[in-house]
């Protein structure tokens, strides 16, 4: 099993870095590109929730994400220091196509096995937990090749 | 994310490279807006070097959209590496953005539409 967690300020400049970091990761695992794709969009969306909805772009308020893998399952928490109101989440309806927001969950849903969320232990905020299946992909190819 | 502009007659073609997401759609917007304002109403996008998208990117790409939309004008796209296509396909934006295989295939598609 591997860990690892990051910890970033709530500014947009962020981003970048938390990308770059998680993906370096996740290539040292030697996770499948494709699912890599998936991980990379799930995180994103979950961090940019954090940044923008969680501790509202206060660079004084940090994200944390920690990362999680073993032989069948790598996991994601996106953490924040909000209000830790998850009530209302995860009950996103899809948008309307010409809306410019509010496809972000629907995203993560799509691209992982299993999204849920919490109040988070550690910073009150919310927790996103994001749960992939590591051999969905090992399977296509032993399929292709058999 | 990186941007590269050439005009191909009427139409406008930007390349985009990298990531669009959070921080880079605004630099996106602002690009277009500026080619909009020089009175060029036809835009075409090479994604081919483009690797990362998220729901802010998306979002960015709605809003060029109508704003393209709002001056009578037409937006095409090209290029798509499989994961970029896949994102626009499950958020169904992919019925409202004209997008072609390659950046070839759009600019002819403005010639055959007496655009160019």
């Amino acid at each position: 099993m591997s860990f690892i967690r990051f910890t970033y300020s709530s500014v947009i400049k962020s981003e970048q870095y938390m990308y770059d970091d998680v993906k370096a990761f996740l290539v040292d695992k030697g996770i499948d590109s494709r699912l890599i794709n998936n991980i990379m969009l799930s995180v994103s969306e979950a961090f940019t929730n954090a940044l923008l909805h969680g501790n509202q772009s206060d660079p004084n308020k940090s994200i944390h994400i920690s990362i999680t893998t073993n032989n069948n399952e790598i996991t994601a928490d996106i953490s924040d220091e909000g209000s830790g109101d998850v009530e209302h989440l995860g009950s996103q309806e899809e948008a309307d196509l010409w809306q410019e927001g509010g496809r972000g969950m629907m995203l993560m849903k799509r691209m992982s096995r299993e999204v849920s969320f919490s109040k988070s232990i550690e910073t009150g905020g919310t927790q996103v937990t994001i749960k992939f299946d590591r051999n969905k992909y090992k399977q296509e190819i032993e399929q292709n090749i058999l | 994310m990186e941007l590269t502009r050439r005009d191909e007659d009427m139409v406008a073609v930007l390349t985009l490279s990298g990531r669009l997401d959070l921080a880079n759609g605004n630099k996106l917007k602002d690009e277009i807006k500026t080619i909009l304002d020089n009175g060029k109403t036809a835009i075409h996008l090479c994604m081919k070097d483009l690797e990362f998208v998220n729901s802010s990117g998306l979002g960015a790409m709605v809003s060029i959209m109508k704003e393209i939309r709002l001056r009578r004008g037409r937006l095409t796209l090209s290029d798509m590496a499989d994961y970029v296509r896949e994102v626009f396909d499950i958020t169904q934006l992919s019925h409202i953005f004209e997008i072609f295989p390659t950046e070839e295939e759009a600019l002819h598609s403005y010639q055959a539409a007496g655009q160019i």
